[in-house]
């Protein structure tokens, strides 16, 4: 009973892994080829939309809003810091980074861009550790675990 | 004869009776000028033109139109259009490499093996054998993307035995790019196709692949596994 539970837990896992697959497959595919990519990031988000799954804010970021290409700053994107407000100042030194300094992430596509505010007080919701309700494991590393501790017990 | 202008008589009169409006544009003053010049000098004094009854036919937009449409270049959406001008419908057919495909592969074989839940070793269940049904709806439900394809059966003779690595896959089109560094378009519906997984072989009825590679994942599939042959 309780492996049939913990099974229905984790719903939508084959959605998931897709997602996953999908997504490393963009990645992979930005250098070479970009109608792939952007298909692959495209097919992704829209699994994700069919099976009502929350992508994490990471990985979104990760795609391009517009064209969902992989962005991947130096080969299919560009980024740079931009600093709001004092502009002239912040030119001279451009080092220092600050509450106004953000983040521009530009999609060499579509020419798309992004704004991301550095802030290191501000978090997800996502890196609270309240927001973890449950951890599950796969039935693979179950068994690695399994296994492990039996080569441990012949050894000794 | 000295050639005349006719004002047509309710145009005339609709000029005429346009109402108080003194300021006129420095744009507006040519106009002006010619408007007095074809009235009746006896009447020129009693001209009041509204700007706001003119349109202009070139140059001048007014602010709405103009703010609109720097809306819509902010937007994140792509529209069909754009997104073609971009060239993301477009898949050349000689330009990929067969190599470059290859870690796609190695990928997808990762991801067949997490999907699954497969061991190396392990072999296909059986008809009769309780967990048949379950893996075969695992089966329909994979991702192709990245899969070494062979066409086992078709009812086209010409599309029998091309293989290749899928790279892109549609409602009704499976794009397989071929040893031959060539990308070749064949239709789900009328094919069977057979896949290779270690020492796993699997044949996949394209009947059962003509859904929407989104929907594929989410639709709840009835009873249609059963290996029938082709009709």
């Amino acid at each position: 009973m309780s492996s049939k539970k913990q099974q229905n837990a984790f719903q939508g896992k084959e959605c998931f892994s897709r997602m996953n697959f999908l997504f490393q497959a963009s990645m992979l595919m930005a250098g070479s080829n970009k109608t792939l990519a952007a298909y692959y990031g495209e097919l992704c988000k829209n699994i994700g939309k069919k099976a009502v799954l929350k992508i994490d804010p990471d990985v979104k970021r990760q795609l391009c809003k517009r064209c969902s290409l992989a962005l991947q700053p130096g080969i299919t994107a560009d980024l740079e810091t931009v600093s709001q407000g004092k502009r002239r100042k912040c030119s001279k030194n451009t080092q220092n980074v600050d509450e106004n300094t953000s983040l521009k992430l530009t999609c060499q596509q579509c020419g798309f861009k992004r704004k991301y505010l550095v802030n290191s007080e501000y978090k997800f919701w996502l890196e609270n550790k309240e927001s973890v309700m449950e951890t599950i494991t796969v039935e693979q590393e179950k068994q690695k675990i399994i296994r492990s501790k039996e080569s441990k017990t012949l050894e000794t | 004869m000295p050639s005349r202008i006719f004002i047509h008589s309710t145009s005339f009169f609709h000029i005429l009776n346009l109402k108080v409006n003194f300021t006129m544009d420095n744009s507006m003053a040519p106009l002006q000028e010619l408007l007095t010049d074809m009235v009746v000098p006896t009447h020129r004094s009693e001209i009041k033109i509204n700007p706001e009854h003119i349109t202009m036919l070139q140059g001048t937009k007014s602010k709405k139109q103009l703010s609109r449409k720097r809306a819509a270049n902010k937007s994140s959406t792509l529209t069909r259009r754009e997104y073609a001008r971009l060239g993301l419908h477009t898949l050349p057919t000689r330009q990929m490499l067969y190599e470059e495909a290859l870690p796609l592969h190695k990928l997808w074989k990762g991801y067949m093996r997490e999907h699954l839940g497969l061991r190396e070793g392990d072999t296909v269940p059986a008809v009769h054998e309780p967990t048949y049904d379950a893996f075969s709806r695992l089966l329909v439900k994979t991702d192709l993307h990245g899969a070494k394809i062979r066409v086992v059966e078709s009812k086209c003779p010409t599309l029998v035995g091309l293989s290749g690595i899928v790279v892109l896959d549609t409602k009704n089109m499976l794009k397989i790019l071929g040893k031959d560094n060539r990308i070749r378009s064949i239709p789900k519906s009328e094919c069977v196709f057979g896949m290779r997984l270690w020492n796993m072989e699997f044949t996949i009825f394209g009947k059962h692949l003509a859904l929407r590679p989104a929907e594929r994942s989410v639709k709840k599939i009835k009873n249609f596994i059963e290996p029938f042959e082709l009709e």
